[in-house]
C-alpha cells in the first residue's frame, strides 16, 4: 500500500485574465497527471485565453511529468488559450532539449510575472483585455 | 570506506521522485553547480523510471567521487530484469518497448558525463552514469 503522502493540490488563481498554475509540489506521476485534470477543467470552466505553468518550485522535471506538461499546453491551445511555462532557468531548459522535450509552441519566461506581462500583450495585440 | 553512498530500492512509483530527490539533496550538499544538481537529479529521475517501467524492481546507489581538482557524483541503477536485448537500439531517440515515453536512456547519456550500460538478456541491466564538477 502506498503510505507517502503527496501533495497534489495546487493552488491555483485567475489575475487578469489568466489562469495561473504556481506548482510547488514535486511532480510525482500523479501529481503532474491531476494538475494537468485541473487545468484543463479549469479553462473549459473560466474561459480563460493565457495558461501561466510556474515551475519554479519543481526540483524534478523528467521526461514523464515534462512530456504530461507539454501534453497540457498541447489542449490548452485546442481549448483556445495560452500556455506560458514560467520559472524555467536556460540552463534548465537545455536540459530538457536533450531529453527531447522541446516545449515547441509553447512560450517560457524567467519568471511568474514576465509570463503575466507577455500574455498580456498577446491579449492586447488581440484587441482584448482593455 | 566510501565518503558517502546511498541506496535506494524502487519498487514503486513514487520511488522514483523519491530517488530524484535524494540525488538532489546529495549533489546540492557536495557543491555541485546548480545546473549540474538538475542533470543529476533529471538522470536519477530516468534511470529510477526506465527499472520501474522495464524490470519492476531494483535500486539506484548514488555515491560521491574525488578526482584530483574535480568532485563527481555516480550513479548506479541496477536491477534483474529482463534486460536489454538490443542495447545500441535501446539508446537510439524516441525507441521504446515500455509504456514511458523511451526517451530516458539517451537523454541521461546526454546529460551525464560518463554512462556504461551492461545488460543481456535475463540478466538484468545495470547502468553506472557519473557527472563531474570542480572544486570551489
Amino acid at each position: 500500500m502506498n503510505t507517502d503522502k503527496i501533495a497534489s493540490d495546487v493552488a491555483m488563481h485567475i489575475t487578469y485574465g489568466c489562469l495561473v498554475v504556481p506548482v510547488d509540489v514535486e511532480l510525482y506521476d500523479d501529481t503532474v497527471l491531476h494538475i494537468r485534470e485541473e487545468i484543463l477543467a479549469k479553462v473549459r470552466e473560466t474561459r480563460v485565453k493565457g495558461v501561466i505553468i510556474d515551475l519554479s518550485g519543481v526540483s524534478v522535471i523528467d521526461s514523464f511529468s515534462g512530456g504530461v506538461i507539454q501534453d497540457t499546453a498541447k489542449a490548452v491551445s485546442l481549448l483556445g488559450a495560452t500556455t506560458v511555462i514560467s520559472g524555467l532557468q536556460p540552463e534548465t531548459a537545455a536540459v530538457l532539449v536533450d531529453l527531447n522535450l522541446y516545449f515547441e509552441g509553447i512560450a517560457k519566461t524567467s519568471t511568474l510575472e514576465a509570463g503575466l506581462r507577455l500574455l498580456q500583450s498577446a491579449a492586447a495585440g488581440r484587441g482584448e483585455g482593455k | 570506506m566510501k565518503p558517502f553512498e546511498k541506496k535506494i530500492p524502487i519498487s514503486r512509483e513514487t520511488d522514483i521522485i523519491k530517488a530524484a530527490l535524494e540525488a538532489k539533496k546529495t549533489s546540492r550538499d557536495a557543491g555541485f553547480s546548480e545546473n549540474n544538481q538538475f542533470m543529476i537529479t533529471t538522470a536519477v529521475s530516468e534511470l529510477a523510471r526506465n527499472i520501474f517501467v522495464y524490470a519492476g524492481q531494483g535500486a539506484v546507489l548514488i555515491e560521491l567521487l574525488v578526482r584530483e581538482s574535480q568532485k563527481g557524483i555516480q550513479v548506479i541503477a541496477e536491477d534483474n530484469g529482463p534486460g536489454i536485448h538490443d542495447i545500441a537500439k535501446a539508446l537510439e531517440d524516441r525507441f521504446t518497448t515500455g509504456n514511458s515515453l523511451g526517451l530516458g536512456l539517451p537523454g541521461v547519456k546526454r546529460i551525464m558525463d560518463e554512462f556504461i550500460i551492461d545488460s543481456s538478456p535475463g540478466k538484468g541491466t545495470t547502468v553506472t552514469a557519473r557527472k563531474w564538477d570542480k572544486n570551489a
